[in-house]
């Protein structure tokens, strides 16, 4: 992550006289150098390297197990729905509130927003190439989660401690520890960042823009909180409110957080994925159509649709660079995030929760964001310029348009709503990331202090723009794979030798 | 690994032959942001490979030392046309706004230009880091004499859980 800062910094030093930048925006002369330097940095830290190799893992292991994603999807979801549970198994959460968890982390703005800056870049062609990544990081997902389960350990209080930093200390050996605490570090920052900042002020965000019209001019009316920092009083209870409503479920631990998620993924679900179906269900007539339009322009063909704000026509590279980007920035396979909470399933066989995490991206990419990406694409909002990377606005604007006349309130009330609950479940499941990497770092006389310090910078989300701070957050996230992937490709054998042998053995259900 | 190293000279020469077949046809001058990178990450990069043909600890040390170094001067390519690419994004959308279809539709060849560059950079990069990775396999270490001792057996978990 300092290297990426470093070589933006010699960067931007060299480029500086050779740009031939176009006249500012209003937006950009309040901008400080800083903060720009910093959005430069998350940007390149999530850019096509970042997505090629997440892509490049995802091929090597589909090709090296033998397109697991297909041929054992079925026992996936046999292991999801419980017919392989067995109550005395070491672990503190089911398969399917581990799923849960891990879910609620990674359904979230990237599945309303992301989808949409895809499409308006790279034309609806963009969700295929999302769908085909979200098939590729089903089996990344599959290794990383199997790693998490072989390698974890029990903590000093009985609790599951799992994921990369255990995977990378006790799987490769004590000489790449430095790979674990590089990881681990990572890890807690993002948590701060865009697991938690970020999420709480999004949920404000949405709920201030949906509902604050209504409400009383005192409690929307701004006043200073410090420095150039301005909230108002709705703002102020939401951050309250989500504190402790997060504060309380954290506190129970995994096993509290999978009961919630358990819970709120179903009814985050229903709601955003039932929405989206009525307004694909309405439209069913054209969906053959616009699906075959979408093969096409995801191969660079020209249907005569409008791109990036007005280009008739599109090519291959856009497509492709903008649904791998969504793709990744949605599921998060690779990423290492997610075998933190799977590593706490009750299971005996490391492949069986690796199976069951691969469910995650198929659910978050190749469903909820393919819909998305439908009614974007139905509606052909996506061709209006004025929505130019402002994802969430033109989502709310397709759901608004895709249902019949009068009940547009409906659809941008569903946007609204999955908005707010998408942040407040990814902040509970991101708490449980940092908390166990705090766990591996200091050991467990520093998860108090984490949690308290978590709850209180979910209320400073809520009330601040975070600017630099959630910007250095995001290229940690980014920085979180590049020590994950190294020892995932470095135990790919290890991956392998447990995935033969799981299926050498007679897999029967126990229920 | 022979493969590893062998991919490691190809890569930085189609990377070459991508940037001087494109420069020309889209209107490119060869940068010296990039190419200072691209050419500082070529050499580790081969030298790397070199490194690796001697199977000795030192040598792996040196040539994995050497492909982080690579890894990062790709980077540096990469993020000096992305630097040089935004503007240009930022244009197309301005015009995009503005209903210039025109103007948006000439851009487009530019930014098909810095897509192409960004993803040559972008595959060379992926390529010195999935050879960190090959380098760190148990097996590949082997050959250099550094095993692990205290790594555990994969299958180890049976016999504690009584799994037969």
């Amino acid at each position: 992550m300092l290297v990426l800062v470093a070589v933006l910094g010699a960067n931007r030093a060299a480029a500086g006289h050779q740009i031939d930048t176009p006249p500012p925006s209003p937006l950009d002369c309040t901008r400080k150098p800083l903060q720009e330097f910093f959005d430069d940095a998350a940007t390149i830290a999530w850019g096509l390297p970042f997505i090629l190799m997440l892509g490049g893992v995802g091929l090597w292991f589909t090709i090296r197990l033998g397109f697991p994603q297909f041929r054992r999807f079925g026992h996936a979801v046999q292991i999801g729905r419980g017919k392989y549970d067995e109550e005395d198994d070491p672990g503190e959460v089911t398969h399917f509130q581990a799923l849960c968890a891990a879910l609620s982390a990674t359904v979230g703005v990237g599945n309303i927003g992301g989808v949409a800056t895809a499409i308006w870049w790279g034309g609806p062609g963009a969700a295929i190439w999302m769908a085909l990544f979200g098939v590729f990081g089903m089996v990344t997902k599959f290794a990383s989660c199997t790693l998490a389960l072989r390698y974890r350990v029990v903590d000093g209080e009985g609790h599951m401690l799992g994921g990369p930093m255990e995977s990378l200390t006790r799987g490769l050996g004590k000489n790449f520890k430095w790979l674990a605490v590089l990881f681990a570090v990572c890890a807690v920052i993002s948590s701060f960042g865009g697991g938690n900042m970020v999420q709480a002020n999004e949920m404000a965000a949405a709920f201030v823009d949906e509902f604050g019209a209504g409400m009383p001019a005192a409690l929307t009316e701004e006043f200073e909180l410090f420095g150039d920092q301005r909230t108002n009083v709705l703002r102020v209870i939401l951050g309250l409110g989500l504190a402790m409503a997060v504060g309380l479920v954290i506190i129970g631990g995994i096993k509290r957080i999978g009961q919630v998620a358990g819970v709120l993924v179903p009814v985050m679900a229903v709601l955003y994925v039932g929405g989206a179906a009525t307004i694909i269900l309405i439209n069913i007539d054209r969906v053959p159509e616009m699906l075959a339009d979408m093969v096409t322009m995801a191969f660079g063909g020209d249907v005569g649709k409008k791109v990036a704000g007005g280009a008739v026509g599109m090519t291959f590279l856009q497509a492709l660079t903008w649904g791998a980007r969504r793709a990744v920035f949605s599921n998060e396979a690779g990423l290492g995030s997610a075998p933190i909470a799977h590593a706490a399933a009750k299971t005996k066989e490391p492949i069986r929760e690796g199976l069951v995490a691969m469910l995650g991206p198929f659910i978050d990419t190749v469903v909820i964001c393919m819909m998305t990406a439908l009614v974007i694409s139905l509606t052909g909002v996506w061709e209006d310029p004025k929505f130019a990377e402002n994802g969430a606005v033109l989502t709310k604007e397709a759901f608004a348009v895709g249902l019949p006349e009068g009940w547009g309130w409906v659809g941008r009330l569903t946007v609204a709503i999955g908005l707010i609950l998408f942040a407040i479940s990814t902040a509970i499941s991101w708490s449980y990331y940092g908390d166990r990497c705090v766990t591996f770092l200091f050991g467990l006389r520093a998860v108090t202090p984490y949690r308290i310090v978590y709850v209180f910078f979910l209320f400073l989300g809520a009330n601040i723009s975070g600017g630099i701070v959630w910007k250095f957050a995001d290229v940690a996230n980014a920085a979180m794979a590049f020590w994950h992937i190294v020892g995932l490709l470095g135990m790919s054998s290890v991956v392998v030798t447990l995935y033969r042998d799981y299926f050498s053995r007679d897999q029967r259900p126990t229920r | 690994m022979g493969f590893a190293c062998l991919l490691s000279l190809v890569f930085p020469v189609a990377g070459l032959v991508v940037m001087l077949v494109l420069s020309p046809e889209e209107g490119f001058d060869p940068d010296t942001g990039y190419l200072g990178w691209f050419i500082a990450g070529g050499v580790a990069q081969g030298v790397a490979a070199l490194m690796f043909l001697r199977p000795k600890p030192s040598g792996w040390r040196s040539g994995w030392f050497l492909l982080w170094v690579a890894s990062v001067a790709y980077m540096g390519a990469y993020a000096d046309v992305w630097l040089q690419h935004k503007p240009v994004a930022q244009k197309i959308v301005d015009f995009g706004r503005a209903g210039d279809l025109e103007a948006v539709a000439r851009l487009m060849v530019q930014e098909s230009g810095f897509n192409l560059l960004e993803w040559t950079f972008a595959v060379l990069f992926v390529t010195a880091f999935f050879t960190i990775a090959a380098f760190v396999t148990k097996e590949a270490r082997a050959v250099y004499g550094l095993e692990d001792r205290d790594v555990e057996d994969p299958l180890a978990f049976k016999a504690h859980y009584g799994i037969q």
